[in-house]
This record gives structure tokens, C-alpha cells and sequence, in this order.
């Protein structure tokens, strides 16, 4: 027993010399291992890449205008509107003279207004 | 000297070294680049001593460091406070990295045992220890990987046997037995001089 204690003791004396050579970290590794967690940080952190509108002007324009179905639907319209102008259907023809006839139906009254007033002038 | 810069200037670099571990990693997963620099601090010089004294290579062991604070990094943000020792989380990292590299070494190659320390009467304390810390580590190689990593956190970075037992995945009794064991190798290697000499009475212990 007494033999394993002195080798207990003398074994010690070996673990305390290692504890007084303890390997240092030198300044090259600390440097490497902080750039590592400032990279990483920097992964973790920062914030998901925002879906701004890229690219050029007329891609933006049409996200704007709603995207292509958008533009479909602006695209029938103006077509339309060409075939409307260029071959009114039947129906539309009242509906366009209704502008005008009222114009029209104003013209009598204007002369007659007006030869009211000359009369009651000359009344 | 003159300081450039008043105290209060250091003050939260200075307050960060005394946050806790969890509190610091915390603030490290928050973006705090003061975090960063206090746990790359703390924590690798213990990383890479617990390596290279597993390893007993430097520039292997400086690897093994770097990869396992690379893995602290990662995770930071995953952990949760008070489940685990932070410290205990790395040992582990590193104790397996050192574990997977002396596997695929296969062969350790050992030189031969320098000088005891014992023989050179005329060498002063220092010198002393520096051979008598080279001569462990030199032992310490020729211990089975488990043995070593138990008697170096056990004997030399003093840690408790229930966190090294966490730390290499066994139980308790498990690390008193390997550390048992790699003592009686370390003693046989170390003290074998002594035993030549005529003091030797351990047969019993093989």
C-alpha cells in the first residue's frame, strides 16, 4: 500500500508539471477561430434576403400592371376598344347619338331663346 | 503610457468576461461581436490544450480546436440555457474529434522516452518540469484512447468524474475505472526506472 502511495505522489508530480505546460493558444488560432464566429454570426443574424422587385425597368413595370395575367386583361381591353371603334355593334349606335341629339335638340331652343329676347327687346 | 481611452470605454468588453457561458452564447446568437470575442477567449485555449494533450500534435490539435469552436458557433443558436455546462458540451466535441482522428491514424507514432528528469540532478525546476511534463505526455501516448482522455481530464485539467463521464459518454464508474487503469499504465511507464532499481513490488496489480 505504501508503495502505491509513493507512486500516487511521485505521479503526481508529473500531473503538476503538465498543469504549468499547458498549451497556449496563440494569437494566429484565436484570430482564425473568432473570424469563424463572426462569419457564422453574420449567417445566423442576418436577415433573410428581401424579395425587392429586380431586374429592369419593364420587368417592374409589369409587376406593377399585376404580372402578365394583368397585362392579358389590359390587352383584351384595348383590343376592345379598337374593335368597338372600328365596328360598333348595332346597339351602341343609339347609345351614340344620344350625345349629339341633345346638342342638336339644343339648337332650336338657342335661336328661339334668342328671338324671345330680341322680341321682348323690341316689345 | 498614457491610456487612450478612458475606463468607461472598456467597460463592456471588460463586463462581458464575466458574463456566464450561457448568457455570453446568447448574446453571440443575438449578433454581439463582444460575445464572440469573449467565448473564442474562454473557451479555445481549453479546447485546444484537452487536444493537443490527447493528440500530443500541435498543428493537429490547433485543427481539432478550431473545428470544435467551429461547432460551438454553429449550434449557438439551438442551445438552451441551463440543460447542459457549455464547457462540458465542448470537452465532448473535442474528446470525440480526437477520438475519430486517433482512429483514423491507426498507428501513434511514439518516439522514444526522453530523459528522466530524475537523471539530471544538475538541471534546475524548471527545466525539471518541462521534462517531466514531456515524459507524461510521451506516457500518455501509449495508453489506449479512453484511458488517456479520462486521466487528462481527470488528473490534469481536474475535471469531476461525473462531468467526465458526460463528457465521454460512459458512466461514472466507467471513468474511475479508466482512470484506474491508465494510472497503473502511467505508473508502470513512468516509475518502470525505479522498478528496475530493486523497489519493485506490484506484480500483484498486473
Amino acid at each position: 500500500m505504501t508503495k502505491t502511495n509513493s507512486d500516487d505522489k511521485e505521479l503526481g508530480l508529473y500531473f503538476h508539471a503538465a498543469q504549468q505546460q499547458t498549451p497556449v493558444a496563440d494569437d494566429a488560432l484565436l484570430a482564425r477561430v473568432l473570424a469563424d464566429g463572426l462569419a457564422a454570426q453574420k449567417a445566423h443574424v442576418a436577415p433573410a434576403p428581401r424579395a425587392r422587385p429586380a431586374g429592369p425597368r419593364w420587368r417592374q413595370l409589369l409587376a406593377a400592371l399585376g404580372g402578365w395575367q394583368g397585362l392579358g386583361g389590359l390587352a383584351t381591353a384595348g383590343l376592345v376598344g379598337v374593335w368597338l371603334g372600328i365596328s360598333p355593334p348595332a346597339g351602341l349606335d343609339a347609345l351614340a347619338l344620344l350625345e349629339p341629339a341633345a346638342g342638336l335638340e339644343l339648337g332650336p331652343f338657342a335661336p328661339a331663346y334668342g328671338l324671345d329676347l330680341v322680341a321682348l327687346e323690341e316689345g | 503610457m498614457e491610456r487612450a481611452t478612458p475606463w468607461p470605454m472598456q467597460m463592456p468588453f471588460d463586463s462581458l468576461t464575466e458574463l456566464s457561458d450561457d448568457a455570453l452564447l446568447a448574446l453571440f446568437a443575438n449578433g454581439d461581436a463582444g460575445a464572440a470575442r469573449a467565448l473564442t477567449l474562454r473557451f479555445t485555449p481549453r479546447a485546444l490544450a484537452h487536444a493537443q494533450r490527447v493528440l500530443g500534435d500541435a498543428a493537429e490539435a490547433e485543427d481539432v480546436a478550431q473545428e470544435a469552436m467551429m461547432r460551438l458557433w454553429r449550434m449557438a443558436p439551438d442551445w438552451r440555457p441551463g440543460e447542459a455546462q457549455l464547457g462540458t458540451w465542448l470537452y465532448r466535441v473535442v474528446a470525440n474529434l480526437c477520438t475519430d482522428r486517433l482512429r483514423k491514424r491507426r498507428t501513434v507514432d511514439i518516439d522514444s522516452l526522453p530523459e528522466w528528469a530524475d537523471n539530471a540532478p544538475s538541471a534546475d525546476a524548471r527545466l525539471q518540469q518541462q521534462q517531466r511534463a514531456a515524459a507524461l505526455q510521451q506516457a500518455l501516448m501509449h495508453l489506449p484512447d479512453r484511458q488517456r482522455q479520462a486521466v487528462v481530464l481527470r488528473h490534469i485539467e481536474g475535471l469531476a468524474n461525473p462531468q467526465i463521464a458526460t463528457i465521454l459518454g460512459v458512466g461514472v464508474e466507467a471513468v474511475e475505472s479508466l482512470t484506474a487503469r491508465g494510472k497503473r499504465a502511467l505508473g508502470r511507464l513512468l516509475l518502470g526506472r525505479r522498478a528496475e532499481l530493486g523497489f519493485d513490488d506490484d506484480q500483484n496489480e498486473q
